[in-house]
């Protein structure tokens, strides 16, 4: 039985590092859709805080406005803030509600 | 005689810069020019029975419909807005085309106002409506997380140092399982 082998990937060096309080549920969306998560973790190494409000990673909004959001997939979100040294500090990480995907 | 006979038909086929408008024997000898220029300005084409037309890059024509419906969604708020400033968001939010708001307060809906009004004006200026979107994604997701007590409360919680460690984007293990479905 012939089986496809993929190559280790190595660990992304950014700009800043990223940090979570939520290590499982990192852990598990890391798991469940890899692609859009490593795409997540180069934006939070690199741009952690853009200046303009884009449609997959924002700032967000009234009483949360210490916090970011980035959109990983259609349901996924990882929601974090910025820890002491500057660097992201991931403080939520799994579903929007059903009606803002 | 041929040199002025030469320049009039130079004139009648050349639309003139100014007014960037072609007739149909000029659409039709120079259509490679047409299409040409019409990929950095939109190019007027005036037909025989007068009716203007426009030939414009597909992404141009999609975004001037999106931002006439932002625009619209925008003045359907202010409307409501204004007629209901004085209460509650959550009696009249589903009257617009935002009924999330119902989860903020009146300040947050105030600040929301000020924002969907200069972010559209930004979108039509800037030629995207990159910002515009991305802002009302915020506002969505915050009024979501408001309306859920226990994310609300996961995010804002004091964090212990102790249980802050580094994370690291997937492993390779983690694309091969996802690729073995």
């Amino acid at each position: 039985m012939t089986r496809e082998v993929h190559p280790p990937r190595e660990d992304y060096d950014g700009k800043h590092k990223v940090y979570s309080s939520v290590y499982r549920d990192w852990r598990k969306l890391c798991q469940s859709s890899p692609g859009p998560m490593r795409r997540c973790y180069i934006e939070l190494a690199d741009n952690p805080y853009p200046p303009g409000q884009l449609p997959r990673h924002h700032r967000l909004k009234g009483r949360l406005n210490q916090y970011w959001e980035y959109e990983v997939s259609g349901g996924g979100r990882v929601r974090y803030k910025r820890g002491a040294d500057g660097d992201p500090v991931v403080v939520y990480t799994g579903s929007a509600p059903p009606d803002t995907h | 005689m041929a040199r002025a006979q030469d320049k009039n038909r130079a004139a009648s086929t050349q639309p003139r810069k100014d007014s960037v408008t072609w007739g149909p024997s000029s659409l039709q000898r120079e259509y490679r020019r047409v299409l040409d220029l019409a990929k950095a300005d939109a190019q007027v084409i005036i037909d025989s029975d007068g009716t203007s037309l426009v030939v414009e890059l597909k992404s141009k024509a999609e975004f001037h419909t999106r931002l006439r419906d932002r625009m619209a969604q925008a003045g359907r708020f202010l409307a409501v807005y204004r007629a209901n400033a004085e209460r509650d968001p959550a009696g009249w939010a589903n009257q617009t085309d935002f009924p999330y708001l119902a989860a903020l307060d009146s300040d947050e809906v105030e600040e929301f106002s000020r924002e969907l009004l200069a972010y559209t004006l930004d979108a039509a200026q800037r030629g995207t409506l990159e910002n515009l979107e991305g802002n009302l994604r915020a506002w969505r997701s915050t009024a979501g997380i408001y309306e859920s007590p226990e994310v609300l409360a996961q995010m804002t919680a004091d964090l212990d140092p102790a249980d802050i460690i580094e994370v690291f984007p997937p492993s390779g293990q983690d694309i091969a399982a996802a690729a073995d479905g």
